[in-house]
């Protein structure tokens, strides 16, 4: 292997290393990296997560950016794993206003599954989900 | 798809695009910056010409390929399973920003592809539309990118962006034209006696005359919006040790830096002795340059969907 040959290969470590040990550590994953999120996430919910409440009449979603109607996407799956029809998403042309889908039937008791997706300026979507009880709340002891 | 499959198929489609923007810029920056003030032969700046309207064609039809995959890639990540692809795709493009930035690429890639493809017949004015519309190419990928969120320098950062495609596309860009066009032996007159290796290396150095100052020129240009880019998304040093962002940040300006030394190095030593010694040097020189050009592209790539530390939140 001649000098010149040494050099670039010694050139091209040079730079992949960098690169890989990048990759790697992402893929080892960084301290709690389910905590960090994208700055455009879900500040509050109504209902919130995790609560048990009588059938709601729809679905609110406060973001941590103001998001548009036509990137913002709301779906609820019942208990028994079908979609439950709500309308269009509206949202008011207030600042901080939620994102809301209104809920087109009353719905049966049980753990309902609410799947959010929207997207910021830079077009990177964000998603996640959240679940809410119909149910009777139990009073606090 | 699952979502490893999605990361790993936008992944490819990122990197595959800037490779398409720079060769496209870099067409054009060849043949108006560096054939035009060559002194070569006309046959040579012909078939230099076509070989240039040849590779933006191409790297114009591969970006219109590689943006039709991006947008099944985007509409999959936002629909439910329940909804149709149609609806959501058509969602996407008519009612999104990112929607309008999409068709404004490949509105302009189609039409220089076109114009390429008239170009062959080497028409100057051809090239000077051409160098008008890649500009315009040249700005797309700013308005979807994190530039459009930056919270700090907001007003500076898509220029920045702007800036750093134009300046990687006159250094890397043209120097993978120029590269395509060495190798395909654009330099070698058919009527010569000379071998092929004393005319490729003939070309070279009428060739490296004027892309020496532009490389230059690019690389600054590339460093500057670099710097004006980062400040926008690193507020504080230990984001640049202490976050995913930050890593990768680093990956990419120590890969930049490789190459710069190994251009340096290919100016320094290898160009003075292209003659003597022949081009096989320089030739090879060129390649390894490319190919670390490519893994800065790979870390761009990753880098653009990573979360800013300026605009992160914890919960």
């Amino acid at each position: 292997m001649n000098t010149n040959t040494r050099r670039a290969l010694l050139g091209a470590v040079l730079a992949v290393v960098p690169a890989l040990l990048v990759m790697k550590n992402n893929a080892v994953a960084s301290p709690a990296p389910a905590l960090l999120r994208f700055h455009l996430a879900l500040s509050k919910s109504e209902p919130a997560a995790n609560d048990t409440l009588a059938s709601p009449k729809a679905i609110k979603l406060w973001f941590t950016e103001t998001v548009k109607v036509a990137e913002t996407g709301v779906q609820i799956t019942g208990p028994d794993k079908k979609v439950v029809p709500t309308a269009a998403i509206t949202m008011a042309a207030v600042a901080k206003s939620p994102a809301v889908a209104e809920i087109k039937e009353t719905l049966k008791l049980g753990a309902y599954t609410v799947a959010w997706k929207t997207m910021a300026d830079d077009g990177h979507p964000t998603k996640g989900t959240f679940v809410f009880t119909v149910g009777v709340k139990k009073a606090a002891q | 798809m699952g979502p490893i499959v999605i990361e790993t198929v936008g992944f490819v489609a990122r990197l595959v695009a800037y490779v398409a923007i720079l060769a496209v810029l870099g067409a054009v920056a060849f043949r108006l910056l560096i054939l035009k003030r060559s002194g070569l032969t006309t046959g040579t700046i012909v078939r230099g010409s076509r070989r240039s309207a040849a590779i933006g064609a191409f790297a114009s039809m591969t970006l219109v390929v590689v943006d039709v995959v991006k947008l099944g890639i985007q509409t999959s990540e936002m629909r439910f399973p329940t909804d149709s692809w149609i609806t959501v795709g058509m969602k996407m493009l008519f009612d999104t920003s990112w929607g309008t930035v999409w068709m404004v690429q490949v509105v302009c890639a189609v039409l220089l592809a076109m114009t390429f493809t008239l170009a062959r017949k080497d028409a100057l004015p051809r090239w000077n539309v051409l160098a008008l519309m890649s500009m315009g190419l040249a700005a797309t990928p700013a308005f979807a990118s994190h530039a459009m969120t930056a919270r700090r320098f907001a007003q500076y950062s898509i220029a920045a962006d702007v800036a750093h495609v134009l300046g990687a596309s006159l250094w890397i860009g043209t120097l993978l034209v120029m590269f395509a066009s060495i190798i395909g032996g654009d330099g070698n007159e058919p009527q010569s006696e000379q071998t092929v290796s004393v005319m490729r290396a003939s070309y070279i150095v009428s060739l490296l005359r004027s892309f020496s100052p532009l490389a230059l020129t690019g690389s600054a240009l590339v460093a500057i919006s670099g710097v004006v880019s980062s400040l926008a998304h690193v507020e504080h040093w230990a984001d640049l040790t202490g976050t995913p962002y930050g890593q990768k940040l680093i990956a990419k300006v120590l890969s930049v830096g490789v190459v710069v030394l190994l251009g340096w190095r290919n100016w320094k030593f290898v160009t003075p002795a292209i003659l003597t010694q022949g081009p096989k040097r320089m030739t090879r020189g060129m390649a390894v340059e490319l190919l670390i050009a490519l893994v800065v592209l790979g870390v761009t790539a990753a880098l653009v969907v990573t979360p800013p530390p300026a605009e992160m939140m914890t919960h």
